[in-house]
């Protein structure tokens, strides 16, 4: 006598409602987990950029790689931004009469948003893109690993000098990029639209203070050491081989930029 | 070496980055005031709108100062400004809130105050201060602007609009355009004539224009004489309007009136023809005046004769003048009126009418015969009157010497002229009076004349200079002596007269 034992029924598939429920939740952890990985890895660089050894080779050639390496593409980017923020508006201004505006507006514009907005995406574009790689690589080739074999905090080998090299790095470019845009508004305004240089000079002066250009430089080094700490968690937790490495960097790159219209939003607040 | 070449990479971007740090912070800080160079005062606002921190203070269009903070204090705005220390601010300063551009920026005017006002130390209020309206008022007149155009577009939809409306706008361009068609025909048609008479014109215009231009005072001339033209003719018509009447009856009965003088004159003519008939024929004074040769010989030499006098009588020029003169001892004015007769530039006859207030003194011989036996006793009188006094003299010119003798103020006299800067100014000296019993000396006269205008002159000058005064002792009046005068005059040539009376008219009795 045989028993039959009835079959269990095969699952259904989940519908679309549940399907983009989980994808958002999916999505949403994601966000956080990375946001909470970057907080604890801030937290990791901070204790570890105190202590010793200080490995000031690691640190020059980082600098000299974020920073140095950066000057052209940000002194260029900077060049025509300020070119072409007179060129506009000098034509929106002059419709009121009021050219003698374009100074003030191109040097606040500048100083206060422009140049480290754009500075800290120039050195995500290039220098952040580049360590997400290099620590991704390193990540899915265990050489992280074998650091850590030998004893090597990884954290204080490979992220504190990236971090700090961020930290300093950016609102000095910053600085290069206001300045240059500072140069391109003048020759664009003076020597194109005949704006008079003294008009063009001393109202730029009335209107420009100091804590404009402290703003643009806070910003900056806050843009930087979010930047790098971003490209550098991604990389750091890459995995999939080279797949997970490209999807590291995309995934960094987005969420720079992203972190670069925010915290510029709300460190604006703060300072106003 | 390659260690050092990163680090010196890096160095080399922060020593730039901060040096261009550096220049940019006080680049910043040269266009703000720091506290040490400024005095902070205050002012409270109605309405700080457009008003911005940073916001530019001037005098005269120079910076001096800025705004430093806008703080609300209940309903009104307390607005600090930080103003250079070298500008003496005093508590009668004046802000003014002026707007500086279409934007709506608004920058405040400082007026720093009188130097006798206390001196408005730091921290102080600035009270007087000035909310010029701004882009509100503007726009908001320029809002009503716009109601008002709203209104006229209004009125002109309701005129021209609906089918009324168009139907007249219709009818007014479909006249147009005919009035334009047959303009434009009429001009094709007659284009070679156009251009001849517009040729002509130009001729016509040319000519005219050089006559006037070439005879601008004739053309004057001519105007004026045209004026005076219509004028008479508007008088003559006035006169034919009183002579024939304005209504019918006037005219009928003018119409029976001039039938009867029509008659009259018919008569007339038959009278004529019968006394030229008997001139004809030798009958009658008239006929012997005609006929006779010798009677017309005697005729002809009796119109040369008048015709002679005639020529002088019309080179003759007359002169009429009035004077009036202010005696200061003896307060009271002398009048006087001349004409002067001028056949020749060289010589003149001068009569004068003269009213003078010494009046003419007349010896009197009064004769008292006493009740009782004895002489009569005899008295002379010298009685004092006013009455006027003749003048009459003839002149003589040399050069610029006039000698004249004759009658001075109904007494004998003579007198000299003479003449400088053109006959403007007349030096005159007249010695009359010779024999009265009142004066120890002759009565010498001196005048200085001159001319102030075409027609008006002016006198001043002592009369009776050689002796004392003398007064009636009833009426205390100056009979002899010194006496200062001053006054003026007026004088008429004949051209002037006949000027007046061609402007006037003769006066009719």
């Amino acid at each position: 006598m045989t028993t039959q034992t009835p079959s269990k029924p095969a699952p259904s598939e989940p519908g679309l409602l549940a399907q983009s429920v989980a994808s958002f939740g999916k999505g949403l952890i994601d966000v956080v987990s990375t946001i909470g990985g970057v907080v604890t890895l801030a937290f990791d660089v901070a204790r570890w950029s105190v202590r010793r050894p200080f490995r000031l080779q690691n640190l020059f050639a980082q600098l000299d790689f974020v920073g140095v390496g950066s000057i052209f593409i940000v002194g260029l980017t900077g060049l025509f931004t300020g070119m072409v923020f007179a060129l506009q508006t000098s034509e929106a201004f002059a419709l009121f009469d009021a050219e003698s505006l374009v100074g003030p507006t191109v040097a606040l514009t500048l100083t206060r948003e422009l140049a480290a907005v754009f500075s800290a995406l120039m050195v995500t574009m290039r220098a952040g893109s580049a360590m997400c790689t290099e620590l991704g690589t390193m990540r899915v080739t265990e050489q992280v690993d074998a650091l850590e074999t030998m004893a090597v905090n990884p954290v204080q080998y490979l992220l504190v000098p990236r971090i700090l090299a961020g930290l300093f790095m950016v609102p000095m470019l910053t600085i290069l990029f206001s300045t240059a845009g500072m140069t391109g508004a003048y020759f664009v305004a003076v020597g194109g639209l005949g704006i008079s240089p003294g008009t063009f000079l001393t109202r730029t002066q009335q209107w420009l203070e100091p804590v404009d250009i402290y703003e643009g430089v806070i910003k900056g080094a806050v843009f930087g050491v979010s930047v790098a700490l971003i490209c550098c968690y991604k990389g750091f937790n890459a995995s999939g081989g080279a797949k997970g490495v490209g999807q590291a960097t995309t995934e960094a790159m987005v969420a720079s930029a992203l972190s670069i219209f925010i915290l510029d939003f709300i460190v604006g607040i703060v300072m106003h | 070496m390659k260690k050092l070449v990163t680090p010196f990479r890096v160095g080399l971007l922060v020593i730039a980055a901060g040096a261009f740090f550096v220049t940019f912070v006080l680049f910043a800080r040269e266009g703000g005031l720091s506290d040490s160079d400024s005095t902070r005062v205050w002012a409270y606002f109605r309405d700080a709108s457009g008003l911005a921190i940073r916001g530019r203070v001037q005098i005269a269009g120079i910076r001096v100062g800025e705004i430093d903070d806008i703080i609300l204090e209940g309903t009104r705005a307390r607005v600090v400004l930080k103003i250079r220390n070298d500008v003496d601010l005093r508590e009668d300063a004046v802000v003014t809130k002026r707007s500086e551009s279409l934007l709506g920026d608004y920058l405040l005017d400082l007026n720093p105050g009188t130097e006798n006002a206390p001196k408005l130390e730091n921290g102080g209020q600035i009270r007087r201060v000035i909310d010029t309206q701004g882009m509100e008022a503007i726009f908001e007149s320029l809002s009503q602007i716009t109601s008002d155009i709203q209104q006229v577009t209004g009125a002109l939809r309701e005129v021209l609009g609906g089918e009324r409306g168009a139907g007249s706008l219709q009818r007014i361009v479909e006249n147009l355009v005919r009035l334009s068609d047959s303009v434009d025909a009429t001009v094709r048609r007659n284009a070679d004539r156009l251009d001849v008479i517009l040729a002509n014109f130009e001729g016509v215009s040319t000519d005219v224009r050089t006559i006037t231009q070439s005879n601008q005072a004739d053309v004057g001339r001519i105007v004026d004489n045209i004026e005076f033209i219509t004028r008479d003719v508007r008088e003559v018509l006035a006169s034919v309007k009183n002579i024939v009447g304005s209504g019918e009856g006037d005219f009928k009965e003018s119409v029976a009136s001039l039938k009867q003088t029509l008659t009259k004159l018919d008569n007339s003519l038959a009278n004529m023809e019968e006394i030229t008939r008997k001139v004809k024929d030798g009958e009658s004074a008239a006929g012997m005046l005609l006929t006779d040769e010798s009677v017309g010989r005697e005729v002809r030499e009796t119109v040369r004769d008048v015709s002679s006098l005639v020529s002088r009588l019309t080179e003759l020029q007359t002169e009429v003048g009035i004077q009036s003169t202010y005696l200061a001892a003896q307060g009271r004015s002398k009048n006087m009126l001349s004409l002067r007769l001028i056949p020749r530039p060289d010589k003149y006859y001068l009569l004068e009418l003269v009213d003078d207030p010494r009046g003419t003194v007349t010896t009197q011989v009064v004769q008292t015969n006493p009740p009782s036996e004895g002489d009569p006793v005899i008295q002379t009188q010298k009685v004092t009157k006013e009455s006027l006094k003749i003048s009459a003299q003839f002149a003589k010119r040399w050069y610029f010497t006039t000698l004249r003798v004759g009658l001075i103020e109904s007494t004998g006299g003579v007198g000299a002229d003479l003449h400088l800067f053109e006959d403007a100014l007349t030096l005159k000296m007249d010695a009359f009076n010779f024999a009265a019993d009142e004066l120890r000396y002759p009565r010498l006269r001196a005048t200085l004349r001159a001319q102030a205008f075409d027609h008006l002159f002016v006198v001043a000058g002592m009369d009776d200079m050689l002796n004392a005064q003398q007064r009636d002792t009833a009426t205390q009046r100056l009979i002899a002596g010194r006496d200062f005068f001053v006054g003026g005059g007026l004088f008429f040539t004949d051209d002037d007269l006949k000027a007046i009376i061609t402007a006037t008219g003769l006066p009719t009795p």
